[in-house]
């Protein structure tokens, strides 16, 4: 087993031809880890992820190979993962408008190109969902492309078969979701091609770091929402005054970690109806 | 099996040939993006564009999605 990526919350490790995928309870804020971990959240993430793959393995093939074929001390945070190559595209969707999408809906009234009705503001659900790729090569900033930009990436029949299953997938946790109090502004998909050809969903789905999660009792358009998952950490740390938001970060008080981890269990047990069994 | 290619070294590489010959090679507005004429002109000679897997992961993790987009929101 060889460590390949050591991630601020994730690492990699190669074991043969496969990958495994180990999340930790560790917690960044402004893109600092902090010393202090959040217990739990690294399985509660990978149980939530599983979880998302499960419910929509009809849409789509995914990369899991198992969930307990992994060494027992990662067992519950780890995934073992078929090893794939990825398209050059982040495949997204947007339900809401926040973020990267809100800036250039100000400014050109359109989201990676698709035209958006006037008069909407931070936190709007849009019409329809709407798919905003973004390039993912790993040199300078991914930045937004036009779905005819996908197209001269990767084909016609490839971008055209992703782009549906992308909005399909949101469609299906949204709607999911939103049955249970929780809004999924957007999310981030990865798609990749295994060596006999076969496109698959990979990396992670549908969770609060590849997704926006707002409260749906708190939603309020035309003001920041809050985030589901990280909120208290992030309330607290926009208190510490004497830290200038680089490493090394403050440690967590106690109090704050505790109500995130409640955080963390509450979304997981309200989306997948299970008890959180630590 | 189908012949492939990892975009973000071909721009790499693609750079370095262009600053090795004196030039200096620059993000320009308004032109096809650097990675999106890559892969077209990989596709062109009949080779498929891909990243590399451990890259894109190590890319994701350390760049949680929402929070990269917040950040380019704020640029």
């Amino acid at each position: 087993m060889e460590l390949v990526h050591s991630g601020k919350v994730r690492d990699v490790y190669a074991d043969g031809d496969d990958l495994i995928l180990v999340a930790s309870d560790r917690v960044s804020v402004y893109d600092v880890v902090l010393p202090t971990e959040i217990p739990d959240k690294g399985k509660i993430l990978t149980q939530l992820s599983l979880w998302w793959f499960e419910q929509l393995a009809d849409v789509f093939p995914n990369h899991v190979i198992s969930a307990t074929d992994v060494p027992a001390e990662w067992a519950g945070r780890a995934i073992r993962c078929r090893r794939l190559e990825m398209l050059p595209v982040e495949w997204i969707a947007r339900g809401y408008l926040a973020g990267l999408g809100l800036k250039e809906y100000e400014k050109h009234g359109t989201v990676s190109g698709v035209q958006l009705p006037p008069g909407l503001v931070e936190g709007s659900k849009l019409p329809e969902p709407i798919f905003t790729p973004t390039t993912k090569a790993t040199a300078g900033h991914d930045e937004f492309i036009t779905y005819e930009d996908v197209i001269e990436q990767i084909g016609t029949e490839t971008a055209e078969r992703l782009r549906e299953v992308t909005l399909e997938i949101y469609r299906r946790g949204a709607a999911i979701a939103a049955e249970r109090g929780i809004i999924i502004a957007d999310t981030k998909l990865e798609f990749g091609r295994a060596p006999d050809g076969t496109l698959m969903l990979a990396d992670e789905l549908l969770t609060p770091d590849s997704s926006r999660f707002w409260p749906a009792n708190n939603w309020e358009p035309g003001r920041p929402q809050h985030a589901l998952d990280k909120q208290f950490v992030r309330d607290w740390s926009s208190t510490i005054t004497d830290w200038d938001r680089t490493p090394p970060g403050p440690p967590i008080p106690p109090d704050v970690v505790e109500a995130t981890r409640a955080r963390y269990i509450q979304v997981y047990e309200a989306l997948t109806g299970k008890c959180w069994r630590s | 099996m189908a012949q492939t290619y990892d975009v973000s070294r071909f721009l790499r590489e693609v750079q370095a040939l262009l600053w090795q010959a004196g030039l200096e090679p620059r993000h320009t507005p308004n032109q096809p993006k650097p990675d999106v004429a890559a892969s077209m002109l990989l596709r062109a000679y009949g080779i498929t564009p891909v990243i590399n897997q451990v890259d894109a992961l190590a890319h994701a993790m350390d760049n949680p999605w929402h929070e990269q987009d917040e950040r380019h929101s704020s640029i």
